[in-house]
């Protein structure tokens, strides 16, 4: 189980990520009275069982593209309600995007985090070299990549008042956090959060997060 | 708001849940332990929130999201499910030829002709989307995906659309790869556009094909037999892969003697290709008769015969001759 929300979430991964991996067997001589081994039933190496008693030819493709023709003709999805909503499809919307580019980048070293673009309130210019991706870094999360790192990053526990610009930081607040000689992250709850413009004062604006290129 | 979670960080993956609120986009990462589950501390605006569960490679920094809830006041919370014969559970995922189950469960419409309509229905969209050559869908742009049907749902409950095989576009339909997705989303609200309520994978990989070199249809055998050249392409990602033997003319479903090192075994997330070189048939091949040789292969779908042939071997040699003594 990888989420669930609601009792709703079903589990699931990415898919086509892995390598496979293959075994190759090779099955030693036998003295059966064909001169071999039978053909287990079971290869435990797999955990595949055979059933040879049903065991069938493969369908051909032509018998493929006439079921295929079948199948779109009945397909259960026109049988539902009429189109709704916009005409438009907005699934490319969602299905392009990448939380890498959504996000801003913390890493040194062998290691490297992601967070809440404005969630990083401050990078001093001597730290600079931080905020992007550098090539052969591990990602980690951010509880592991803190621990690690928290000589140099300060995190500030912001409410939800606050990261909303309901209750802003004042001045003397904001200036603080950007005279630090360390890179600021605020939180909610421990986990980093975005900090809307409207929490800090005018004048000052909000530095953005840095971008994620590749080093 | 309860959130059941794994681990941050899974082997090659790291995973992030991000709570986006409504109307501001405003952004956070929840901090979740490796199992259990907890209360969503951040108060869901009117507008409502969007989770997110993404997973990025550790290494290759390759993100995708998993899974996506958008929790409003009234707006619908769906589940979309895809099963397959095969009982891989990362992800759903079928061969070619197969048939596949799609179950949506919806919860929260109304009929309410006062109610908005986003309240009211959602709509269920069809996408597919053919993996190139030997692709594996690393990498390629999801966005290009093809809508190929799609519909509306309007009441509360399980409902079930059966595939017999799937649509991924392709002229070969033996060697088509790729995957279909099915996605339901919210309508235009007020405070929001539509949004994906939930959606599912299910990859569809190609039939296995193969070619055999070194020996014929009825070839006799008169002396050592011949070593074989087995090459395979696209065995199922979870699949056993052999040749056997047996004495006789082909019968389907004919148990046999398994021929040494032939037995090609694959565990893995994508098609496998092998080649081999069979030396030994001569183990399992010592009586003179006809033979039959067949290319076996097993996986979640069943046991098949993918290629068989006839030899015939006469090793036995008659010498008509006699034999006195001489005192």
């Amino acid at each position: 189980m990888i989420l669930q929300i609601l009792n709703t979430r079903s589990s699931r991964l990415p898919g086509p990520l892995f390598f496979a991996r293959v075994a190759l067997l090779v099955t030693p001589f036998g003295a059966g009275s064909a001169g071999g081994e039978p053909v287990p039933e079971t290869n435990a190496a797999a955990g595949v069982t055979r059933d040879t008693a049903t065991m069938t030819e493969p369908v051909k493709g032509e018998t493929l593209a006439n079921r295929l023709r079948i199948a779109n003709q009945n397909d259960p999805i026109r049988k539902l309600g009429p189109r709704a909503g916009k005409p438009e499809d907005p699934a490319p919307r969602f299905a392009r995007r990448d939380l890498i580019k959504e996000s801003a980048v913390l890493s040194r070293g062998a290691l490297m985090t992601l967070l809440p673009k404005r969630a990083l309130l401050h990078l001093p210019d001597s730290l600079n070299d931080t905020a992007v991706v550098k090539e052969g870094a591990i990602l980690v999360s951010w509880q592991e990549f803190l621990k690690s790192n928290r000589s140099w990053i300060r995190t500030v526990e912001v409410s939800r008042e606050r990261a909303t610009g309901q209750k802003p930081f004042s001045l003397e607040e904001a200036e603080a956090l950007r005279s630090s000689g360390r890179v600021v992250v605020a939180t909610f709850q421990g986990g980093p959060i975005a900090v809307l413009p409207s929490a800090f004062p005018e004048s000052m604006g909000q530095e953005p997060g840095k971008g994620t290129n590749r080093k | 708001m309860l959130l059941l979670s794994s681990g941050s960080h899974g082997g090659d993956y790291v995973q992030f849940i991000r709570q986006i609120q409504m109307p501001d986009e405003l952004e956070w990462d929840l901090s979740v332990e490796r199992k259990g589950d907890a209360l969503s501390p951040l108060a869901i605006n009117p507008s409502g929130a969007r989770f997110e569960l993404w997973a990025v490679d550790s290494e290759t920094l390759a993100s995708f999201l998993l899974d996506t809830t958008y929790v409003n006041s009234y707006i619908p919370v769906a589940e979309v499910k895809i099963s397959t014969e095969d009982p891989y559970e990362i992800i759903p995922r079928t061969r070619v030829d197969r048939p596949f189950t799609v179950a949506i469960t919806l919860n929260g419409l109304t009929s309410d002709s006062d109610a908005p309509e986003a309240a009211q229905r959602v709509k269920l969209l069809r996408h597919v989307q053919a993996y190139q050559g030997k692709g594996t869908g690393k990498n390629i742009d999801r966005g290009n995906a093809t809508l190929i049907s799609e519909g509306s749902l309007s009441d509360n409950g399980d409902h079930l659309l059966e595939y017999s095989l799937t649509s991924i576009p392709g002229g070969d339909r033996e060697k088509v790869r790729g995957e279909e997705r099915f996605s339901v989303f919210s309508l235009t609200d007020v405070n929001a556009p539509e949004s994906i309520l939930d959606s599912n994978t299910v990859q569809i990989w190609p039939m296995a094909d193969f070619n055999v070199e070194g020996i014929s249809e009825n070839q006799l055998v008169d002396g050592p037999s011949p070593h074989l050249t087995v090459e395979l392409s696209d065995l199922y990602p979870d699949s056993w892969t052999y040749l056997q033997v047996y004495q006789g003319s082909p019968s389907l479903g004919t148990d046999g003697v398994l021929v040494p090192g032939s037995s090609v075994l694959v565990d893995g997330t994508i098609p496998h290709d092998e080649r081999l070189t069979v030396k030994d048939l001569d183990s399992v091949v010592r009586k003179d008769g006809t033979w039959t040789l067949e290319l076996i292969t097993v996986t979640p779908f069943g046991t098949e015969r993918l290629w068989h042939t006839t030899f015939q071997v006469k090793r036995s040699v008659r010498v008509n001759s006699a034999i006195t003594t001489v005192q």
